[in-house]
């Protein structure tokens, strides 16, 4: 039998592939959630590069930026982990945070809450032609990374994550209406981006 | 085409292509380096344990410790205005308190003694667990740390109970009972992975 130290080291369940990935996932849930540093690593492991391809849209593109959100996010997971009751994915949850994040930095700057209050419908400055740019998400990318903070927020979100306007209306603090608006500009706006 | 059906036709096509979009991306390999340094700093402050220390809960018993030991009054005002927004926890988490647990104590101050000497049978324990030397199922490690959580939180309740009311006899049974469960516990577990 391993000793104590090597259990945790070498944890069977830290594997998260194979079909009892789920099961694991929650067993390393419960594990972080009792302190485990080596069970949060790997959950950080699983889980960050979907929570920094979140962060980084949210981010406009900005990684550093986008790094510093993940890491808020992650963080917060630690501290929060005792309240985190599983009835929703942990993915789920971590997302809620990096979304979280995200407000909290824009509340905290109000350079930045600027931006993502601005509603106002400017032409994304900068786009280039699609003809000089042969990669078509890469093009996407920078679109979205080119759009005003609400309108990006609202498209990410709705449009690439999935949420439903109610579930993003709820996480900002807006109407339903004011979601389904930003979304509705941000493709508009990024329809005239893209077929310039 | 119309109007109306070349935007529905440009609007599928942005759906398309946002669909294609990766869904993870790697982030830099040393951003992890500041979530750990962040989360071994809450550990230090009481939040979580260290790699080192899995045996414990040392968010709790660092906050106990400090309490039992040197009396931390920032700590104990802390643990009281908790209790104070919750009413009755104390008597929801430690359970009921035994018949003449505390013999002949009837005072914190009287307790304090006895305190100290569960402390040290408990870091005692500790140690053999951390050694290294024992071997125990990740299962088993895991319910031990989430009883010995339980019981650090019933501590740390009765003690920031006993702040506030130091001649509570009652409260005084409930703490020593709650040790003693801490050190039937420990032992138990020690005598399990040496098995």
């Amino acid at each position: 039998m391993p000793t104590t130290s090597a259990v945790l080291r070498h944890d069977p369940r830290v594997h998260l592939t194979g079909p009892s990935a789920h099961d694991a996932g929650d067993d390393l849930v419960a594990l972080a959630r009792s302190g485990d540093h080596a069970a949060f690593e790997q959950l950080y492991i699983a889980h960050s590069p979907r929570v920094f391809a979140l962060c980084l849209r949210l981010a406009g593109g900005n990684r550093v930026a986008a790094t510093a959100l993940l890491q808020d996010a992650f963080i917060a997971a630690w501290r929060g982990l005792p309240r985190f009751r599983g009835d929703a994915p942990f993915t789920s949850w971590l997302h809620r945070l990096a979304v979280n994040a995200m407000l909290q930095n824009a509340r905290s700057d109000k350079r930045r809450s600027a931006r993502v209050l601005f509603m106002d419908d400017s032409t994304i400055p900068g786009a280039e032609s699609r003809a000089d740019r042969p990669d078509i998400s890469m093009d996407l990318e920078d679109a979205i990374a080119r759009l005003p903070a609400g309108a990006r927020t609202a498209f990410v979100l709705h449009d690439i994550e999935g949420y439903q306007h109610n579930e993003i209306a709820e996480q900002l603090g807006v109407a339903v209406g004011t979601v389904k608006a930003q979304v509705h500009r941000a493709r508009g706006l990024l329809m005239k981006s893209l077929n310039r | 085409m119309s109007d109306n059906m070349m935007d529905d036709a440009r609007l599928r096509a942005l759906k398309a292509m946002a669909d294609r979009l990766p869904r993870e991306i790697e982030p830099p390999a040393e951003a992890w380096d500041a979530v750990r340094a962040q989360i071994e700093r809450d550990g230090a402050a009481g939040r979580a344990p260290g790699d080192v220390a899995f045996w414990q809960r040392p968010g709790f018993l660092i906050a106990a410790s400090l309490l039992l030991a040197a009396g931390s009054s920032t700590a104990t005002f802390l643990a009281l205005r908790d209790r104070e927004a919750r009413p009755g926890t104390v008597a929801q988490s430690a359970g009921p308190a035994p018949v003449a647990a505390a013999g002949t104590v009837s005072t914190l101050a009287q307790f304090s003694g006895k305190e100290n000497d569960y402390l040290r049978r408990v870091n005692g324990l500790v140690a053999i667990l951390e050694s290294g030397n024992a071997a125990l199922a990740p299962e088993t490690i895991l319910k031990v740390r989430e009883s010995l959580a339980i019981i650090d939180a019933a501590i740390l309740e009765a003690r920031a109970a006993l702040a506030r009311d130091p001649a509570n006899r009652e409260l005084i049974e409930m703490l020593e009972s709650t040790y003693e469960k801490k050190l039937d516990l420990l032992q138990r577990t020690t005598e399990m992975a040496r098995s």
